[in-house]
């Protein structure tokens, strides 16, 4: 059984004269709760859409569990469980009727592994309503469902979270944990949401314009140098002082901070060089560097 | 296996919408208004429509509508009333929101991310749209003989004089008559033929449903499409067309009920229609087969 689960190699997407992916090269391995980060319109979505088969690349190729998507969808698809975007149900039907429509695409369910599969997600007691009178949270846990009935190997989840309220977000992200560990299923989850990726993510990867920003385990991909905040006035005048005479790059900016990322021993150095040039430094703070550091970083935005 | 199983599946998603039977209820509201008012009056269609001919010709014939005015009469002039316009509209509901309605939910998306090739998927829908029509024109058959029977009792069949044809009833030279179990056949025969022209509206109406987002707009153009052909083919200076366009072909069924069917034109006809329907269902296919899946 091969390592990877999911690999692209050169996925390329156009929508007109706009590339929405270029070049994308992903691997996920088995047993990865894998984030796919990047700011809005960086071309998460469309990834994903390529990868479930929705729309087909301009060039590249998408492998899952080794086996090409392109000509071979059927064998590619049968054991992958996907939520892309807002889950969509028929709302005449009841949430265990829409579960079984959609699992007949897949294999044959019985009603025990329906209401299992209902139960997982804390929707046995409102499976026999009609979807029409489900919250959205109940919809996105409905979705969940629908994503895991074909027993999927490989869970791709666009923005599970999208719409809920904190305890919702908690409660997804506390079930894709417990299907990664206790059911050894392998998630590809996309978010802008960072807390939520750090919390739940062992690997990502970072795409910004289409392009693959940074890929691997989070954990190497902060690196050890810390970020340092220093406090002070006029920050936006100080980040051209410290990037010209320092050479250091300033990650990000607030009303009152600039944010750095260099050594310990390099602190001093700032400092007297801020508060030789005039700035009132009131505080100065180092801490390891946050996905949210790293983000920006790579990145050059704000996050929502 | 797989298909099957989403065919059912697809059956069940559609059975359980009220809108789905809106086409059955038509028709049989239709039938039993026109039938309880046909008993409840005074017509009599030899005095309607019968003008040609001498008075011994006319008593006679009235003597001839008399007797074999029957359920089986009743449900085979039937044929064209409805075959002409209000099954054909209505079959548009059919096939006009099988794409569209999976586009404007979003459960296209969700279907599609399943282990289902496009083609496999797009023609089980089809083959809804196939079974649904074949449904509705089985049971406008039934039910519209059923009535005739109840209101107008058993009997044979009478070919060759009382038909309808351009809306006048005309006069064969010779008359006929099927036994009730051979006219019985042919009338089913017919609903057959009568399918196979219905059911180019389905598909049209299908295809249409995978070329726009919304379900309205697939049927509305069906429906507009329908009208427009009728007019076209009733164009003087635009007769050279008339033999592409299909709804000029609406009544196949009519040389059923001839003393001798001709199968060669039956058959023809047959293939014609096949034509219409592959060549829709590719143009559709090919979108589908091609299309990305953003909503």
């Amino acid at each position: 059984m091969s390592k990877v689960i999911l690999k692209t190699e050169g996925l390329t997407k156009r929508f007109g004269a706009r590339v929405a992916v270029d070049k994308l090269n992903l691997r996920v391995e088995r047993g990865d709760v894998f984030g796919f980060l990047g700011p809005n319109g960086a071309g998460k979505t469309t990834t994903i859409r390529m990868v479930t088969g929705l729309i087909r690349p301009h060039a590249g190729e998408i492998y899952v569990g080794g086996v090409r998507l392109r000509g071979q969808r059927r064998r590619a698809l049968a054991k992958t469980g996907a939520l892309v975007e807002t889950p969509a149900f028929y709302p005449h039907l009841s949430g265990r009727m829409n579960l079984a429509t959609f699992a007949s695409l897949s294999r044959r369910v019985t009603r025990k592994e329906l209401d299992g599969t209902l139960d997982l997600v804390g929707l046995l007691g409102r499976a026999g309503d009609k979807v029409k009178t489900y919250s959205h949270g109940m919809k996105q846990r409905l979705g969940l469902a629908c994503a895991l009935l074909p027993r999927p190997e490989l869970l791709v989840l666009d923005e599970p979270s999208n719409g809920l309220d904190p305890h919702g977000i908690k409660e997804v992200r506390d079930l894709i944990v417990s299907l990664a560990h206790e059911l050894g299923v392998t998630v590809f989850v996309s978010s802008h949401i960072l807390s939520e990726v750090e919390q739940m993510c062992n690997r990502l990867a970072i795409i910004d314009h289409g392009r693959l920003v940074k890929q691997g385990p989070i954990g190497e991909l902060r690196g050890e140098e810390p970020v340092v905040v220093f406090g002070l006035d006029r920050p936006a005048e100080a980040r051209t002082l410290i990037e010209e005479r320092l050479g250091v790059a300033v990650l990000a900016l607030d009303d009152d901070s600039v944010r750095l990322k260099l050594d310990h021993e390099r602190i001093a150095d700032v400092n007297t060089v801020l508060v030789e040039a005039g700035y009132r430094v009131h505080s100065i703070a180092a801490k390891r560097q946050s996905l949210e550091d790293l983000f920006l970083e790579l990145t050059e935005k704000s996050i929502l | 296996m797989t298909y099957l199983r989403a065919l059912k599946y697809e059956l069940v998603k559609h059975l359980r919408k009220k809108r789905t039977f809106w086409a059955f209820v038509a028709v049989a509201a239709l039938v039993t208004i026109l039938l309880v008012a046909y008993v409840v009056s005074s017509f009599d269609p030899v005095e309607r429509y019968l003008t040609a001919g001498s008075r011994f010709e006319r008593a006679a014939a009235h003597v001839i509508v008399q007797k074999f005015s029957n359920g089986m009469l009743f449900a085979t002039l039937f044929i064209g009333l409805l075959s002409y316009a209000l099954m054909p509209v209505l079959a548009v509901a059919f096939g006009g929101e099988l794409v569209s309605t999976e586009i404007q939910l979003g459960t296209l998306r969700t279907a599609l991310t399943r282990p289902v090739t496009r083609f496999g998927y797009y023609m089980t829908k089809y083959a809804y749209a196939i079974l649904i029509t074949l449904g509705f024109v089985l049971f406008t058959a039934l039910f519209t003989y059923a009535m005739g029977v109840i209101f107008l009792g058993r009997g044979p069949l009478l070919i060759g004089a009382a038909f309808w044809r351009d809306a006048r009833l005309v006069s064969y030279p010779s008359l006929a008559t099927l036994s009730e179990p051979t006219a019985f056949v042919r009338y089913l025969v017919a609903y057959l033929l009568v399918a196979i022209a219905v059911m180019t509206m389905t598909t049209l109406s299908f295809t249409l449903s995978t070329l726009v987002k919304h379900t309205g707009a697939a049927m509305i153009i069906a429906i507009s499409l329908y009208f427009i052909l009728h007019i076209l083919a009733q164009t003087p200076w635009l007769e050279s067309w008339r033999p592409y366009l299909f709804v000029t072909k609406m009544d196949l069924w009519l040389p059923v009920f001839r003393p001798d069917p001709p199968s060669g034109e039956i058959w023809g006809n047959v293939l014609y229609f096949a034509v219409y329907n592959a060549a829709l269902l590719a143009v559709g296919l090919a979108v589908f087969l091609r299309r990305d899946v953003t909503c």
